[in-house]
């Protein structure tokens, strides 16, 4: 009996001196990995930095850019002037000109983007996060308006039947590139930066009603009910959505015959 | 002491890799989104591409405006416009050169808008999918609750094909470019494929 008593209490020792050790072994691992995790963080985050290129780089290119937006804008004004001047002698001559003729080709300025179009519809505005600079991190940002953004919302007011889409003032037709250029975005390759405005000549109960379903714009919708991205949409009930004044490429085709 | 050691080691070994595998993936992912974030210096030159672009529409739009205020002309002018602008509306059949583009298997409508965006930001002048070219008129893919996808109210069957005029090898190229738009399908929609082809001649029929 005494020699039993003796045993177990030498078992229990043991026991005890075992789960010690694996005690000990899984806070050994445990301060390892998290030791390791730390060096490797430590040793692989760059020393922070205020800007992907140094300022003066980033001055010549804010200047330079800022001398062709002013130069486009001037150009684009021009183009839209131009292309009433043209209108405007068409109507002087139309004695000689047949009407027949005016009327196709004034029918086909509409199809292609040549005409201001005038109705109701609705405004969407988006804009970058509060407190983001587009200077100091990449166009991945989440909290950043995307030009993918952008291309889906045109996408879905066409696919309702929108008339004619204007985004901050330029004029979306079918061969409009809307792509993103360093952190910023160009439409019709003409340069913007938040608040975009877009503006469509739509169905506003269509669009609304598209809106609510769950499987439309589902990435933009989580940004911006995480306030990454800010979002707003207004009911317009005039809107003017003016002419598209790029130019059209048409060097590869060919009328068949 | 020689285990505790090599647990340390192990321990130290293992955290590393945690956080560099992390971070690789943190890149991979910053490069393959769906906006490739061109560099500053590309931003200029497309601006600098469209400056010239607009000077030589003006330049077009003042010899037409003249041409148009010459009474013994002004009819001509007329018919030369229309002629031009019934080739981008799409009432009119068109050829010309450029690529013929296969896209088969599980593609959401998100890549295909960013596969014609980035045909018309390589210089695409006419596109048609399944047959049916992409005008003011008929822009606008959408989906159906079964998940099929329809531009201009016509349902389209895979595979999808689209007949791109341009300029072939630029469009081919631009494409094909390091994270481009195909590295980055094949990335992203890996149950989709796409086959590109270059044509010396191709149709797209009228609207």
């Amino acid at each position: 009996m005494k020699y039993r008593k003796k045993y177990a209490k030498h078992d229990l020792f043991r026991i005890i001196n075992l789960a010690m050790k694996k005690t000990i072994i899984i806070a050994f691992v445990v301060i390892g990995v998290l030791i390791g995790i730390f060096l490797a963080a430590h040793l692989t985050t760059n020393a922070p930095i205020g800007s992907l290129y140094p300022t003066d780089l980033l001055e010549v290119r804010q200047d330079l850019i800022k001398d062709y937006v002013d130069e486009q804008s001037l150009y684009q004004a021009k183009i839209a002037s131009l292309y009433k001047d043209i209108e405007n002698v068409q109507k002087q001559n139309e004695d000689i000109i047949n009407k027949a003729k005016l009327s196709d080709l004034e029918n086909l300025k509409n199809k292609i983007g040549l005409t201001e179009i005038s109705g109701g519809g609705i405004e969407i505005t988006l804009d970058d996060a509060e407190n983001v600079s587009r200077d100091n991190t990449y166009s991945s940002d989440k909290n950043f308006v995307k030009a993918s953004d952008l291309r889906d919302i045109a996408n879905l007011l066409f696919a309702n039947r929108a008339e004619a889409v204007a985004i901050n003032g330029q004029r979306i037709i079918a061969t409009t590139p809307i792509s993103s250029a360093g952190n910023n975005i160009l439409v019709n390759n003409i340069y913007m930066v938040p608040p975009i405005s877009i503006t469509a000549i739509v169905d506003s109960r269509l669009i609304d009603a598209r809106l609510q379903d769950s499987y439309t714009l589902t990435d933009l919708k989580t940004r911006v009910a995480n306030q990454e991205i800010l979002f707003g949409i207004a009911v317009k009930q005039l809107l003017n959505i003016p002419i598209y004044s790029g130019d059209f490429r048409i060097k590869y085709i060919t009328a068949s015959p | 002491m020689k285990r505790k050691i090599t647990i340390i080691v192990i321990g130290l070994l293992l955290g590393t890799l945690i956080v560099v595998q992390a971070k690789s993936f943190k890149n991979v992912s910053a490069v393959f989104n769906r906006d490739s974030s061109i560099n500053i210096f590309r931003e200029v030159q497309i601006l600098k591409t469209t400056d010239k672009s607009l000077k030589s529409e003006i330049i077009r739009l003042e010899e037409v405006l003249e041409t148009n205020k010459d009474r013994t002309l002004v009819l001509k002018a007329i018919e030369a416009e229309i002629a031009k602008n019934r080739l981008l509306s799409g009432d009119k059949k068109i050829y010309g050169q450029g690529i013929k583009i296969v896209v088969d298997g599980e593609i959401s409508i998100s890549w295909m808008i960013d596969l014609v965006n980035e045909l018309y930001g390589s210089g695409a002048e006419a596109i048609s999918i399944n047959g049916i070219r992409l005008t003011n008129q008929t822009t606008g893919f959408d989906k159906l609750p079964n998940g099929q996808m329809m531009v201009n109210s016509v349902i389209l069957n895979k595979p999808y094909t689209l007949n791109v005029i341009g300029n072939s090898e630029t469009l081919f190229k631009a494409l094909n470019q390091p994270a481009g738009f195909i590295p980055k399908l094949k990335e992203f929609q890996p149950k989709s494929s796409l086959v590109i082809e270059k044509q010396k001649s191709l149709e797209i029929e009228k609207l």
